[in-house]
Protein backbone atom coordinates (compact mmCIF):
# COMPACT_ATOMS: atom_id res chain seq x y z
CA UNK A 1 0.00 0.00 0.00
CA UNK A 2 2.72 2.38 1.14
CA UNK A 3 5.07 1.02 -2.14
CA UNK A 4 1.94 1.97 -4.29
CA UNK A 5 1.45 5.76 -2.69
CA UNK A 6 5.32 6.04 -2.85
CA UNK A 7 5.89 4.70 -6.41
CA UNK A 8 2.86 5.33 -8.23
CA UNK A 9 0.22 8.04 -6.75
CA UNK A 10 3.11 10.39 -5.61
CA UNK A 11 4.94 10.57 -9.03
CA UNK A 12 1.65 10.62 -10.41
CA UNK A 13 0.48 13.75 -8.77
CA UNK A 14 3.84 15.64 -9.18
CA UNK A 15 3.49 15.40 -12.81
CA UNK A 16 0.28 16.50 -12.82
CA UNK A 17 1.52 19.54 -10.69
CA UNK A 18 4.08 20.33 -13.69
CA UNK A 19 1.60 19.57 -15.72
CA UNK A 20 -0.96 21.99 -14.51
CA UNK A 21 1.64 24.74 -14.11
CA UNK A 22 2.81 24.13 -17.79
CA UNK A 23 -1.06 24.36 -18.88
CA UNK A 24 -0.82 27.55 -16.76
CA UNK A 25 1.73 29.17 -18.80
CA UNK A 26 0.55 28.31 -21.98
CA UNK A 27 -2.90 30.23 -21.12
CA UNK A 28 -1.47 32.76 -20.16
CA UNK A 29 0.45 33.09 -23.14
CA UNK A 30 -2.38 32.07 -25.23
CA UNK A 31 -4.39 35.04 -23.70
CA UNK A 32 -1.67 37.12 -24.51
CA UNK A 33 -1.09 36.38 -27.77
CA UNK A 34 -4.97 36.02 -28.70
CA UNK A 35 -4.81 39.84 -27.38
CA UNK A 36 -2.21 41.07 -29.45
CA UNK A 37 -3.97 39.58 -32.63
CA UNK A 38 -7.05 41.01 -31.36
CA UNK A 39 -5.56 44.49 -31.11
CA UNK A 40 -2.53 44.30 -33.76
CA UNK A 41 -3.86 47.40 -35.88
CA UNK A 42 -3.84 49.59 -32.39
CA UNK A 43 -0.63 48.46 -31.40
CA UNK A 44 1.15 49.34 -34.41
CA UNK A 45 -0.75 52.71 -34.11
CA UNK A 46 0.74 52.90 -30.50
CA UNK A 47 3.87 52.07 -31.78
CA UNK A 48 3.49 54.64 -34.59
CA UNK A 49 2.27 57.47 -32.56
CA UNK A 50 4.82 56.65 -30.05
CA UNK A 51 7.92 57.06 -32.65
CA UNK A 52 6.86 60.19 -33.80
CA UNK A 53 6.59 61.35 -30.35
CA UNK A 54 10.20 60.91 -29.54
CA UNK A 55 11.27 62.08 -32.45
CA UNK A 56 9.89 65.38 -32.09
CA UNK A 57 11.22 65.22 -28.18
CA UNK A 58 14.65 63.78 -29.50
CA UNK A 59 14.75 66.68 -31.61
CA UNK A 60 15.31 68.95 -28.50
CA UNK A 61 18.49 67.55 -27.44
CA UNK A 62 21.69 67.49 -29.52
CA UNK A 63 23.04 63.86 -31.26
CA UNK A 64 26.84 63.56 -31.30
CA UNK A 65 29.12 60.54 -32.45
CA UNK A 66 30.45 60.26 -29.13
CA UNK A 67 31.19 61.99 -25.94
CA UNK A 68 34.69 63.48 -26.74
CA UNK A 69 33.13 64.58 -30.08
CA UNK A 70 30.17 66.47 -28.32
CA UNK A 71 32.09 68.32 -25.64
CA UNK A 72 34.51 69.38 -28.06
CA UNK A 73 31.19 70.57 -30.31
CA UNK A 74 29.71 72.25 -27.27
CA UNK A 75 32.65 74.03 -25.94
CA UNK A 76 33.37 75.42 -29.84
CA UNK A 77 29.72 76.33 -29.52
CA UNK A 78 29.73 78.14 -26.66
CA UNK A 79 33.05 79.84 -27.17
CA UNK A 80 31.33 81.32 -30.55
CA UNK A 81 28.22 82.38 -29.17
CA UNK A 82 30.84 84.34 -26.24
CA UNK A 83 32.91 85.70 -28.92
CA UNK A 84 30.03 86.65 -31.22
CA UNK A 85 28.98 89.01 -28.37
CA UNK A 86 32.42 90.09 -27.01
CA UNK A 87 32.86 87.72 -24.15
CA UNK A 88 36.13 86.37 -23.24
CA UNK A 89 36.11 82.85 -22.03
CA UNK A 90 38.67 82.92 -18.97
CA UNK A 91 37.83 79.21 -17.72
CA UNK A 92 36.37 76.00 -19.52
CA UNK A 93 36.27 72.87 -17.61
CA UNK A 94 34.48 69.49 -18.00
CA UNK A 95 33.35 68.09 -14.04
CA UNK A 96 31.67 64.90 -15.04
CA UNK A 97 29.60 63.00 -17.37
CA UNK A 98 26.39 60.88 -16.72
CA UNK A 99 23.86 59.19 -17.98
CA UNK A 100 19.45 59.24 -17.88
CA UNK A 101 19.39 55.38 -18.64
CA UNK A 102 15.52 56.16 -18.46
CA UNK A 103 15.92 58.51 -21.14
CA UNK A 104 18.96 57.29 -23.28
CA UNK A 105 20.31 60.47 -22.88
CA UNK A 106 23.97 61.13 -21.64
CA UNK A 107 25.22 64.56 -20.25
CA UNK A 108 28.51 66.54 -19.28
CA UNK A 109 28.56 68.81 -16.83
CA UNK A 110 30.40 72.00 -17.39
CA UNK A 111 31.86 75.15 -15.58
CA UNK A 112 33.23 77.96 -17.40
CA UNK A 113 34.25 81.27 -16.20
CA UNK A 114 33.09 84.26 -18.50
CA UNK A 115 34.42 87.88 -18.11
CA UNK A 116 33.25 91.47 -19.52
CA UNK A 117 30.67 93.82 -19.46
CA UNK A 118 27.39 92.87 -17.39
CA UNK A 119 25.08 93.74 -20.41
CA UNK A 120 26.82 91.39 -22.46
CA UNK A 121 27.02 88.83 -19.89
CA UNK A 122 23.38 88.87 -19.21
CA UNK A 123 22.94 88.42 -23.21
CA UNK A 124 25.19 85.66 -23.47
CA UNK A 125 22.61 84.26 -20.34
CA UNK A 126 20.50 84.20 -22.39
CA UNK A 127 21.25 82.97 -25.74
CA UNK A 128 22.61 79.72 -23.52
CA UNK A 129 19.63 79.27 -22.58
CA UNK A 130 17.60 80.13 -25.57
CA UNK A 131 20.13 78.68 -28.47
CA UNK A 132 21.87 75.50 -26.50
CA UNK A 133 18.20 73.46 -25.75
CA UNK A 134 19.53 70.69 -24.44
CA UNK A 135 21.04 73.37 -21.88
CA UNK A 136 20.38 73.30 -18.08
CA UNK A 137 22.29 76.19 -16.36
CA UNK A 138 22.72 74.82 -12.64
CA UNK A 139 24.77 77.27 -11.23
CA UNK A 140 25.23 81.27 -11.89
CA UNK A 141 27.85 83.33 -9.42
CA UNK A 142 28.00 86.93 -10.88
CA UNK A 143 30.85 89.25 -9.85
CA UNK A 144 31.30 92.81 -10.45
CA UNK A 145 33.82 95.70 -10.27
CA UNK A 146 31.80 97.62 -8.76
CA UNK A 147 27.95 98.04 -7.60
CA UNK A 148 25.82 98.88 -10.30
CA UNK A 149 22.20 100.19 -10.52
CA UNK A 150 21.32 99.09 -14.22
CA UNK A 151 22.64 96.92 -16.92
CA UNK A 152 25.62 98.96 -17.45
CA UNK A 153 29.09 98.62 -19.53
CA UNK A 154 30.69 98.00 -16.53
CA UNK A 155 33.30 94.91 -15.89
CA UNK A 156 31.60 91.73 -14.88
CA UNK A 157 32.92 88.29 -14.50
CA UNK A 158 30.33 84.85 -14.43
CA UNK A 159 30.90 81.65 -13.66
CA UNK A 160 28.38 79.38 -14.70
CA UNK A 161 27.50 75.45 -14.18
CA UNK A 162 25.60 73.91 -16.98
CA UNK A 163 24.49 70.18 -17.84
CA UNK A 164 24.56 69.72 -21.43
CA UNK A 165 22.71 66.43 -22.81
CA UNK A 166 22.67 64.80 -25.52
CA UNK A 167 22.01 61.75 -27.64
CA UNK A 168 23.81 58.41 -26.15
CA UNK A 169 26.16 56.19 -29.31
CA UNK A 170 26.39 52.99 -28.11
CA UNK A 171 30.14 53.47 -27.44
CA UNK A 172 29.05 56.50 -25.02
CA UNK A 173 26.78 54.28 -23.68
CA UNK A 174 28.56 51.51 -21.88
CA UNK A 175 31.09 53.91 -20.83
CA UNK A 176 28.28 55.56 -18.49
CA UNK A 177 28.74 57.33 -15.19
CA UNK A 178 26.61 58.47 -12.49
CA UNK A 179 23.23 59.48 -13.00
CA UNK A 180 22.62 63.66 -11.07
CA UNK B 1 -17.94 16.55 61.19
CA UNK B 2 -17.26 13.36 59.85
CA UNK B 3 -21.22 12.59 59.74
CA UNK B 4 -21.22 15.52 57.25
CA UNK B 5 -18.18 14.30 55.14
CA UNK B 6 -19.84 10.86 54.93
CA UNK B 7 -23.73 12.08 54.09
CA UNK B 8 -22.05 14.41 51.39
CA UNK B 9 -20.26 11.35 50.05
CA UNK B 10 -23.40 9.04 49.72
CA UNK B 11 -26.11 11.94 48.55
CA UNK B 12 -22.91 12.61 45.66
CA UNK B 13 -22.54 8.83 45.16
CA UNK B 14 -26.57 8.14 44.99
CA UNK B 15 -26.58 11.13 42.52
CA UNK B 16 -24.15 9.91 40.58
CA UNK B 17 -25.97 6.12 40.11
CA UNK B 18 -29.07 7.96 39.30
CA UNK B 19 -27.27 10.04 36.89
CA UNK B 20 -26.26 6.96 35.34
CA UNK B 21 -29.32 4.84 35.78
CA UNK B 22 -30.98 6.86 33.73
CA UNK B 23 -27.75 6.46 30.73
CA UNK B 24 -29.16 2.77 30.88
CA UNK B 25 -31.11 0.76 27.96
CA UNK B 26 -32.30 -2.68 28.35
CA UNK B 27 -32.93 -4.65 24.84
CA UNK B 28 -35.87 -6.86 25.53
CA UNK B 29 -38.87 -7.42 23.00
CA UNK B 30 -38.83 -3.70 22.89
CA UNK B 31 -36.38 -1.21 24.03
CA UNK B 32 -36.58 0.51 27.38
CA UNK B 33 -34.78 2.18 30.06
CA UNK B 34 -34.41 -0.12 33.64
CA UNK B 35 -38.57 1.42 34.62
CA UNK B 36 -39.94 0.30 31.29
CA UNK B 37 -40.14 3.35 29.53
CA UNK B 38 -39.42 3.62 26.01
CA UNK B 39 -35.82 4.51 25.00
CA UNK B 40 -34.66 6.68 21.56
CA UNK B 41 -31.43 7.33 20.96
CA UNK B 42 -27.81 6.53 22.20
CA UNK B 43 -26.96 5.09 25.76
CA UNK B 44 -24.40 4.90 28.33
CA UNK B 45 -24.92 1.02 28.70
CA UNK B 46 -27.21 -0.98 27.02
CA UNK B 47 -27.79 -4.34 28.52
CA UNK B 48 -29.17 -6.49 25.90
CA UNK B 49 -32.12 -9.18 26.71
CA UNK B 50 -31.73 -12.98 27.12
CA UNK B 51 -33.73 -14.09 24.16
CA UNK B 52 -30.97 -12.01 21.91
CA UNK B 53 -28.16 -13.95 22.41
CA UNK B 54 -26.90 -17.81 22.62
CA UNK B 55 -24.50 -18.67 25.16
CA UNK B 56 -21.38 -21.02 24.26
CA UNK B 57 -18.39 -21.50 26.49
CA UNK B 58 -15.18 -23.07 25.62
CA UNK B 59 -11.99 -24.18 28.31
CA UNK B 60 -8.48 -22.69 26.91
CA UNK B 61 -5.06 -23.59 27.76
CA UNK B 62 -3.90 -20.97 30.63
CA UNK B 63 -2.53 -18.24 28.96
CA UNK B 64 -1.64 -14.62 29.52
CA UNK B 65 -4.50 -12.22 30.24
CA UNK B 66 -3.06 -10.26 26.74
CA UNK B 67 -2.43 -13.49 24.55
CA UNK B 68 -5.96 -15.19 25.25
CA UNK B 69 -7.42 -12.01 24.17
CA UNK B 70 -5.83 -12.16 20.81
CA UNK B 71 -6.71 -15.65 20.71
CA UNK B 72 -10.39 -15.21 21.08
CA UNK B 73 -9.92 -11.98 18.85
CA UNK B 74 -8.58 -14.23 16.41
CA UNK B 75 -11.24 -16.69 16.81
CA UNK B 76 -14.11 -14.16 16.61
CA UNK B 77 -12.75 -12.62 13.49
CA UNK B 78 -15.45 -14.33 11.23
CA UNK B 79 -17.96 -13.37 13.60
CA UNK B 80 -18.01 -9.92 14.83
CA UNK B 81 -21.88 -10.04 15.78
CA UNK B 82 -20.26 -12.06 19.35
CA UNK B 83 -19.13 -10.70 22.92
CA UNK B 84 -16.46 -12.95 24.66
CA UNK B 85 -16.32 -12.71 28.19
CA UNK B 86 -12.97 -14.07 29.84
CA UNK B 87 -12.97 -15.80 33.13
CA UNK B 88 -10.59 -15.95 35.82
CA UNK B 89 -7.34 -17.67 34.56
CA UNK B 90 -7.16 -21.13 36.80
CA UNK B 91 -4.45 -23.78 36.95
CA UNK B 92 -5.17 -25.60 34.28
CA UNK B 93 -7.55 -23.32 32.00
CA UNK B 94 -9.65 -20.10 31.51
CA UNK B 95 -12.63 -19.99 30.61
CA UNK B 96 -14.28 -17.66 27.86
CA UNK B 97 -17.65 -17.10 27.59
CA UNK B 98 -19.08 -15.91 24.15
CA UNK B 99 -22.29 -14.11 23.42
CA UNK B 100 -23.54 -14.87 19.87
CA UNK B 101 -25.69 -11.87 19.17
CA UNK B 102 -28.80 -13.01 16.91
CA UNK B 103 -28.97 -10.79 13.70
CA UNK B 104 -32.04 -9.51 14.36
CA UNK B 105 -30.73 -8.06 17.67
CA UNK B 106 -27.94 -6.76 15.97
CA UNK B 107 -30.25 -4.25 13.34
CA UNK B 108 -31.53 -3.18 16.41
CA UNK B 109 -28.77 -2.30 18.31
CA UNK B 110 -28.71 1.54 19.67
CA UNK B 111 -24.98 3.25 20.03
CA UNK B 112 -23.84 2.57 23.40
CA UNK B 113 -20.91 2.55 25.15
CA UNK B 114 -21.27 -0.33 27.06
CA UNK B 115 -23.04 -3.48 25.82
CA UNK B 116 -23.22 -5.97 28.68
CA UNK B 117 -25.67 -9.51 28.50
CA UNK B 118 -28.47 -9.37 30.66
CA UNK B 119 -27.57 -12.85 32.16
CA UNK B 120 -24.35 -11.59 33.04
CA UNK B 121 -25.53 -8.85 35.18
CA UNK B 122 -28.26 -10.74 37.15
CA UNK B 123 -25.80 -13.37 38.10
CA UNK B 124 -23.70 -10.51 39.31
CA UNK B 125 -26.69 -10.57 42.04
CA UNK B 126 -27.03 -14.27 43.15
CA UNK B 127 -25.13 -16.40 45.42
CA UNK B 128 -22.88 -18.62 43.72
CA UNK B 129 -24.86 -21.83 44.32
CA UNK B 130 -28.08 -20.25 44.01
CA UNK B 131 -30.55 -20.78 41.04
CA UNK B 132 -32.92 -18.04 39.35
CA UNK B 133 -35.95 -18.26 37.35
CA UNK B 134 -36.54 -15.26 35.56
CA UNK B 135 -39.54 -14.61 33.76
CA UNK B 136 -40.96 -11.41 31.92
CA UNK B 137 -43.79 -10.35 29.09
CA UNK B 138 -43.89 -14.23 27.48
CA UNK B 139 -39.97 -14.53 28.40
CA UNK B 140 -38.94 -17.07 30.81
CA UNK B 141 -35.43 -18.75 31.31
CA UNK B 142 -32.91 -20.06 34.10
CA UNK B 143 -29.62 -19.19 35.41
CA UNK B 144 -27.32 -20.30 37.62
CA UNK B 145 -24.96 -18.08 40.22
CA UNK B 146 -22.07 -18.85 38.29
CA UNK B 147 -23.58 -17.72 35.34
CA UNK B 148 -25.23 -20.67 33.05
CA UNK B 149 -28.72 -19.55 31.89
CA UNK B 150 -30.94 -21.41 29.58
CA UNK B 151 -34.22 -19.90 27.89
CA UNK B 152 -37.19 -22.41 28.87
CA UNK B 153 -38.17 -24.35 25.94
CA UNK B 154 -38.30 -28.50 25.09
CA UNK B 155 -37.35 -30.55 27.86
CA UNK B 156 -35.53 -27.80 30.26
CA UNK B 157 -39.02 -26.29 31.28
CA UNK B 158 -38.48 -26.52 34.78
CA UNK B 159 -36.07 -25.13 37.55
CA UNK B 160 -35.06 -28.36 39.03
CA UNK B 161 -34.46 -29.96 35.47
CA UNK B 162 -32.12 -27.22 34.52
CA UNK B 163 -30.32 -27.63 37.98
CA UNK B 164 -30.20 -31.07 37.05
CA UNK B 165 -28.78 -30.42 33.51
CA UNK B 166 -25.84 -28.14 35.02
CA UNK B 167 -25.21 -30.26 37.67
CA UNK B 168 -27.08 -28.58 40.66
CA UNK B 169 -29.13 -30.73 43.40
CA UNK B 170 -32.19 -31.79 42.83
CA UNK B 171 -33.63 -29.55 44.41
CA UNK B 172 -31.74 -26.26 44.68
CA UNK B 173 -32.36 -22.52 45.82
CA UNK B 174 -34.71 -21.17 43.38
CA UNK B 175 -35.05 -17.47 43.11
CA UNK B 176 -37.93 -16.13 41.21
CA UNK B 177 -37.23 -13.20 39.46
CA UNK B 178 -40.66 -11.69 37.91
CA UNK B 179 -40.93 -8.35 35.72
CA UNK B 180 -41.31 -6.02 38.80
CA UNK B 181 -38.14 -7.41 40.36
CA UNK B 182 -36.05 -6.51 37.16
CA UNK B 183 -35.35 -3.04 37.74
CA UNK B 184 -33.93 -3.24 41.24
CA UNK B 185 -31.74 -6.31 40.24
CA UNK B 186 -29.96 -5.12 37.08
CA UNK B 187 -29.41 -1.80 38.58
CA UNK B 188 -27.50 -3.92 41.31
CA UNK B 189 -25.90 -5.91 39.08
CA UNK B 190 -24.70 -3.55 37.50
CA UNK B 191 -23.30 -1.92 40.25
CA UNK B 192 -21.49 -5.32 41.60
CA UNK B 193 -19.90 -5.42 37.75
CA UNK B 194 -16.01 -5.82 38.59
CA UNK B 195 -13.98 -3.40 36.40
CA UNK B 196 -12.48 -6.22 34.20
CA UNK B 197 -15.91 -6.89 33.03
CA UNK B 198 -16.83 -3.51 31.93
CA UNK B 199 -13.33 -3.16 29.91
CA UNK B 200 -14.18 -6.26 27.96
CA UNK B 201 -17.67 -4.98 27.21
CA UNK B 202 -16.87 -1.48 26.28
CA UNK B 203 -17.85 -1.26 22.87
CA UNK B 204 -17.76 -4.72 21.92
CA UNK B 205 -19.75 -4.26 18.77
CA UNK B 206 -19.00 -0.52 17.92
CA UNK B 207 -16.00 -2.22 17.12
CA UNK B 208 -16.59 -5.14 14.53
CA UNK B 209 -19.08 -2.19 12.92
CA UNK B 210 -16.57 0.54 12.68
CA UNK B 211 -13.81 -1.97 11.13
CA UNK B 212 -16.78 -2.76 8.34
CA UNK B 213 -17.41 1.05 7.80
CA UNK B 214 -13.56 1.93 7.35
CA UNK B 215 -12.88 -0.73 5.06
CA UNK B 216 -15.97 0.53 2.70
CA UNK B 217 -14.71 3.84 3.34
CA UNK B 218 -11.23 3.12 2.20
CA UNK B 219 -12.13 1.66 -0.96
CA UNK B 220 -14.34 4.25 -1.77
CA UNK B 221 -11.73 7.26 -1.10
CA UNK B 222 -9.43 5.32 -3.17
CA UNK B 223 -11.23 4.48 -6.09
CA UNK B 224 -12.52 8.40 -5.79
CA UNK B 225 -8.59 9.54 -5.91
CA UNK B 226 -7.96 6.84 -8.91
CA UNK B 227 -10.94 8.35 -10.65
CA UNK B 228 -9.74 12.04 -9.88
CA UNK B 229 -6.39 11.24 -11.07
CA UNK B 230 -7.38 9.96 -14.25
CA UNK B 231 -9.75 12.78 -15.11
CA UNK B 232 -7.12 14.75 -14.19
CA UNK B 233 -4.57 13.92 -16.50
CA UNK B 234 -6.62 13.62 -19.39
CA UNK B 235 -8.24 17.03 -18.24
CA UNK B 236 -5.08 18.39 -18.22
CA UNK B 237 -3.75 16.61 -21.79
CA UNK B 238 -6.24 17.58 -23.79
CA UNK B 239 -6.25 21.32 -22.53
CA UNK B 240 -2.96 21.29 -22.99
CA UNK B 241 -2.94 19.82 -27.02
CA UNK B 242 -6.09 22.63 -27.78
CA UNK B 243 -4.45 25.07 -26.15
CA UNK B 244 -1.06 24.20 -28.37
CA UNK B 245 -3.15 23.84 -31.31
CA UNK B 246 -4.72 27.23 -31.02
CA UNK B 247 -1.67 28.99 -30.33
CA UNK B 248 -0.47 27.56 -33.63
CA UNK B 249 -3.28 28.57 -35.49
CA UNK B 250 -2.91 31.94 -34.21
CA UNK B 251 0.29 32.17 -37.05
CA UNK B 252 3.19 33.90 -37.08
CA UNK B 253 2.13 37.07 -36.76
CA UNK B 254 1.79 36.79 -33.16
CA UNK B 255 5.96 36.91 -32.57
CA UNK B 256 6.15 40.35 -34.72
CA UNK B 257 3.53 41.74 -32.90
CA UNK B 258 5.29 40.30 -29.54
CA UNK B 259 8.14 42.00 -30.57
CA UNK B 260 6.51 45.15 -31.41
CA UNK B 261 5.06 45.22 -27.98
CA UNK B 262 8.18 44.99 -26.38
CA UNK B 263 9.18 47.92 -28.28
CA UNK B 264 6.13 50.13 -27.13
CA UNK B 265 7.52 49.15 -23.81
CA UNK B 266 10.44 50.14 -24.09
CA UNK B 267 9.65 54.08 -26.00
CA UNK B 268 7.33 54.40 -23.31
CA UNK B 269 9.69 54.29 -20.28
CA UNK B 270 11.86 56.14 -22.99
CA UNK B 271 9.35 58.76 -23.42
CA UNK B 272 8.45 58.89 -19.64
CA UNK B 273 12.09 59.35 -18.98
CA UNK B 274 12.64 62.57 -21.56
CA UNK B 275 9.77 63.78 -20.22
CA UNK B 276 10.79 64.07 -16.70
CA UNK B 277 13.99 65.61 -17.95
CA UNK B 278 12.14 68.23 -19.89
CA UNK B 279 9.78 68.94 -16.93
CA UNK B 280 12.46 69.32 -14.21
CA UNK B 281 14.86 71.53 -16.56
CA UNK B 282 13.82 75.37 -15.43
CA UNK B 283 15.21 78.88 -17.33
CA UNK B 284 17.35 80.42 -15.40
CA UNK B 285 17.61 83.47 -17.21
CA UNK B 286 14.31 84.78 -15.02
CA UNK B 287 17.09 85.95 -12.23
CA UNK B 288 17.18 89.29 -14.65
CA UNK B 289 13.96 89.61 -13.91
CA UNK B 290 14.62 90.07 -10.23
CA UNK B 291 17.89 92.26 -10.47
CA UNK B 292 15.73 94.53 -12.64
CA UNK B 293 12.89 94.61 -9.47
CA UNK B 294 16.15 95.44 -7.44
CA UNK B 295 17.71 98.49 -9.31
CA UNK B 296 14.06 99.71 -10.32
CA UNK B 297 13.81 100.73 -6.31
CA UNK B 298 17.73 102.62 -6.63
CA UNK B 299 19.47 99.29 -5.60
CA UNK B 300 23.20 99.27 -6.11
CA UNK B 301 23.67 95.49 -7.12
CA UNK B 302 27.11 93.90 -6.27
CA UNK B 303 26.83 90.52 -6.11
CA UNK B 304 24.03 87.63 -8.48
CA UNK B 305 24.24 83.88 -7.24
CA UNK B 306 21.91 81.56 -8.50
CA UNK B 307 22.66 77.60 -6.77
CA UNK B 308 20.03 75.11 -6.39
CA UNK B 309 17.00 77.32 -7.58
CA UNK B 310 17.96 79.48 -5.17
CA UNK B 311 18.49 82.55 -6.14
CA UNK B 312 20.46 85.37 -3.70
CA UNK B 313 21.19 89.19 -4.20
CA UNK B 314 23.80 91.36 -2.49
CA UNK B 315 23.94 95.19 -2.83
CA UNK B 316 22.67 98.61 -1.17
CA UNK B 317 19.24 100.81 -1.23
CA UNK B 318 18.06 103.75 0.16
CA UNK B 319 15.38 101.08 1.16
CA UNK B 320 16.14 97.82 1.69
CA UNK B 321 12.53 96.95 2.48
CA UNK B 322 11.20 98.34 -0.72
CA UNK B 323 13.54 96.20 -3.19
CA UNK B 324 12.30 92.85 -0.89
CA UNK B 325 8.74 94.22 -1.36
CA UNK B 326 9.41 94.58 -4.85
CA UNK B 327 11.14 91.39 -5.53
CA UNK B 328 8.84 88.80 -3.64
CA UNK B 329 5.63 90.32 -6.10
CA UNK B 330 7.16 88.55 -8.56
CA UNK B 331 5.03 84.90 -9.19
CA UNK B 332 7.69 83.18 -10.79
CA UNK B 333 9.79 83.23 -7.13
CA UNK B 334 8.78 82.36 -3.19
CA UNK B 335 9.93 82.45 -0.12
CA UNK B 336 11.34 86.48 -0.62
CA UNK B 337 13.59 87.01 2.80
CA UNK B 338 16.87 88.42 3.82
CA UNK B 339 19.08 86.29 4.32
CA UNK B 340 21.51 88.41 6.32
CA UNK B 341 20.82 91.55 8.70
CA UNK B 342 20.13 94.82 7.33
CA UNK B 343 23.75 97.23 7.85
CA UNK B 344 24.13 100.67 6.71
CA UNK B 345 26.04 100.56 3.40
CA UNK B 346 29.25 102.43 2.29
CA UNK B 347 27.18 104.53 0.30
CA UNK B 348 24.99 105.76 3.16
CA UNK B 349 21.75 103.43 2.13
CA UNK B 350 21.19 99.96 3.38
CA UNK B 351 22.99 96.99 2.73
CA UNK B 352 21.04 93.85 1.91
CA UNK B 353 21.29 90.34 0.94
CA UNK B 354 18.07 88.68 -0.53
CA UNK B 355 17.12 85.13 -1.30
CA UNK B 356 14.64 84.05 -3.46
CA UNK B 357 13.00 80.14 -4.26
CA UNK B 358 13.10 79.82 -8.18
CA UNK B 359 11.79 76.21 -7.45
CA UNK B 360 8.44 76.49 -9.23
CA UNK B 361 9.45 77.95 -12.63
CA UNK B 362 9.62 75.15 -15.24
CA UNK B 363 11.18 75.78 -18.21
CA UNK B 364 8.72 76.74 -21.47
CA UNK B 365 9.70 75.62 -24.98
Amino acid sequence: MLAGLRFLLVPWIQSQSVQSERLQTLTAKLDRSQSLTGNSEAINRTHDRLVKDLESIRGRFLEAPDAQGFKLDAQRQINQIASSIGLKVALFDWLLDGTEDDAGLAYGRAKFRIEGSLRDVIRLHGEIEGQLRSAAVREFDLELQSPVSGPSLDGAAATLVVDLYYWVAPAVAAGGGSTS
Amino acid sequence: MTNLVNDTVQSAGRLAVDVLRSRVAWLTDSLTDLDGESWVGRALVLVLGREHYTERRRRYPPLGRRDLRNVVRQDLAASPATIACLGPVEAEHCEVVFFELAPSAVERLPRAMFVVPETVVLAGGLERGDLADVYRRGFRYFLTGSGISQPAYGAVTDPRLFAIAVGYDADPSVVGLGPDDMSARLTAGLRQLPAWSWWQFFRPIEDARQKIRWQAIAKLVGSTLIAYLVAASAYLGLVERAREAELAGLGPDVENLLNVQQQIDHLQLERAGLVRILQERRYTYIVWQFVAAAWSKGAFVSEIRLMDNRLTIQGEAPSSTEVLAVVAAIPQGSGAKFSAPVRAGANGGEGFSITIDLGGVPARD
